[in-house]
């Protein structure tokens, strides 16, 4: 399998303290790679590197590489914004743009940058719903506030946002810990579907959710990848001792 | 008496008492303005919005002039208080770095806190003296300097409340750094701006000192920027210190009119203020 994503002793720094330290993690195409790990391990700066947001954060500063099929995405001739476009995200909490509609939320990521002709308009939002399952529940009222949705279907909406931009990596940080149980079911089968066109890594505290999608877990603690495996030998026959005491429940 | 009546009673006493206070707060606002209002009504008319002032002995006379020279004032003030102000203010917010930021908020807050006399003696020596004589630009720009601060601050405050998790979500599309605070940010703070935008404007709208020797002011209408100009708070000082009967009237009349003009100002300012919540 390739490899989309690959990190090569990666350091995040902010200012004093050493979040992540030296990790070389590499991540297959068309696959969900799953990050778990106590609170603080430094699972979520890993993926806010990986697309660059940490740009913006004074006082972090990134050392090591991060290659994108091949190419390192911190070089000094690289254009973070390019890479935002390859590498989407969606957050823990569900962040529609409030002053807009439904519609226009999915196609936010044209309307922000430009313009957007009213037919691929069209065509952009119903297909990038429809991936999303969130077609038929509300195609009746695309025009409404898109806060007026459950957490769970604004959720999905910022996936469609996420995948209407036509991205190649999803990054998704936590991406149901603020939906209740049925919403999270609906979003793992998402995951499930989206693995087909798109690369995944996702962070999670929820081992069981770890386990039901992905294929690839990678366990940290401290700052540092202890272990990282196919998800069915991480959480049957670990290597180390830690993961081990991770995943039975014995600490974090 | 038990402790609980004593407590009910203290209780009683000191709410009874904030209420007394709270009344002591609104009772010279009232006093002013319905002292103005029972003084200027009488002189408002329609000549007071069209006509200038007549020379002294003829009576009549409005300030027609000092209205469209105030507006003037006010319009060229914020043609440069508004965006140095704003963009100073995303400077601040999303760009600064921590040193020149707390340099430049400190400024702000000492330029906010300058006497506005000393404020027009600045603009005397910056453009009177060397364009040779009082001006429209000049008191402009004296108005300029006391709007900027106003607007920066509050602004400022504004862009602060933006939730990161929406820049984010702009950034993580692909947006640019810049079109995310022009179209998510600012967009998002709009309507907090406008307050802070509205209430810059009140503030300066009655400013008198910083125009004494700016604009000066004109009993007649001016035709270039750069030539005297009347202006509402200026005409109703020189009318009020006069011996004039007729020229108090008119006085009292200006202020009444200035005075519901910064009543309507603070109060869209406040309908701004209420609803920025609801919407971004």
């Amino acid at each position: 399998m390739n490899h989309k994503v690959l990190l090569y002793s990666l350091n995040v720094h902010f200012g004093a303290t050493h979040a992540v330290k030296g990790v070389t993690l590499a991540f297959p195409e068309n696959s969900v790679t799953a990050i778990i790990g106590p609170s603080g391990c430094g699972k979520s700066t890993v993926l806010r590197a990986i697309n660059r947001m940490h740009d913006l954060t004074p006082g972090a500063r990134v050392s090591g590489s991060i290659a994108l099929d091949g190419t390192n995405i911190y070089a000094n001739n690289v254009d973070p914004v390019a890479i935002r476009r390859r590498i989407g995200m969606v957050f823990q909490k569900p962040n529609p743009f409030p002053a807009m509609s439904i519609y226009d939320n999915v196609i936010s990521g044209y309307k922000l940058n430009g313009r957007i002709r009213r037919d691929d308009a069209d065509e952009v939002v119903e297909s990038s719903l429809k991936r999303v399952a969130l077609w038929d529940e509300v195609k009746d009222r695309l025009r409404a506030n898109a806060m007026e949705l459950s957490g769970g279907q604004q959720q999905r909406l910022c996936i469609a946002r996420t995948i209407a931009v036509k991205p190649e990596v999803i990054l998704m940080d936590e991406p149901c810990s603020a939906l209740d149980p049925i919403a999270t079911m609906k979003i793992e089968e998402l995951i499930e579907e989206l693995k087909e066109k798109y690369t995944i890594i996702i962070v999670t505290h929820n081992m069981q959710q770890a386990a039901r999608v992905s294929d690839v877990t990678a366990f940290f603690y401290l700052g540092e990848l202890v272990e990282c495996g196919d998800t069915p030998m991480i959480f049957t026959k670990p290597e180390k001792r830690q993961t081990e005491d991770y995943i039975t429940g014995r600490f974090g | 008496m038990s402790r609980l009546t004593f407590r009910h009673a203290k209780n009683g006493c000191m709410t009874f008492l904030m209420g007394v206070f709270t009344l002591a707060v609104l009772i010279p606002l009232i006093l002013i303005f319905a002292h103005i209002v029972r003084m200027g009504i009488s002189s408002i008319s329609v000549d007071f919005f069209t006509q200038i002032p007549r020379p002294t002995g003829e009576t009549g006379g409005g300030m027609a002039n000092g209205m469209v020279g105030s507006a003037l004032l006010i319009f060229l003030a914020s043609c440069l208080g508004i965006p140095v102000g704003v963009f100073g203010a995303v400077y601040l917010a999303e760009y600064g770095g921590s040193r020149i930021s707390t340099v430049i908020r400190f400024a702000a807050d000492v330029l906010a806190g300058v006497p506005s006399i000393i404020t027009g003696m600045v603009a005397y020596a910056l453009l009177v003296v060397p364009m040779k004589g009082f001006s429209a630009l000049a008191g402009a720009f004296a108005l300029a300097l006391i709007m900027i601060p106003i607007v920066l601050r509050t602004t400022e405050e504004q862009l602060k409340l933006v939730p990161v998790t929406l820049r984010e979500a702009s950034l993580a599309l692909g947006v640019p750094l810049w079109r995310t605070t022009l179209k998510v940010t600012l967009r998002s703070a709009l309507k907090g701006v406008m307050t802070g935008v509205l209430l810059a404007i009140a503030r300066i709208a009655g400013e008198t000192a910083p125009l004494l020797f700016t604009a000066l002011g004109n009993q007649f209408w001016s035709g270039k920027l750069t030539e005297p100009i009347a202006a509402m708070p200026l005409q109703i000082f020189n009318f009020a210190i006069s011996p004039y009967e007729d020229w108090h009237r008119l006085a009292w009349a200006g202020a009444l009119v200035l005075v519901t003009v910064m009543f309507g100002l603070s109060l869209a300012a406040r309908y701004f203020g209420r609803t920025k919540q609801s919407g971004l």
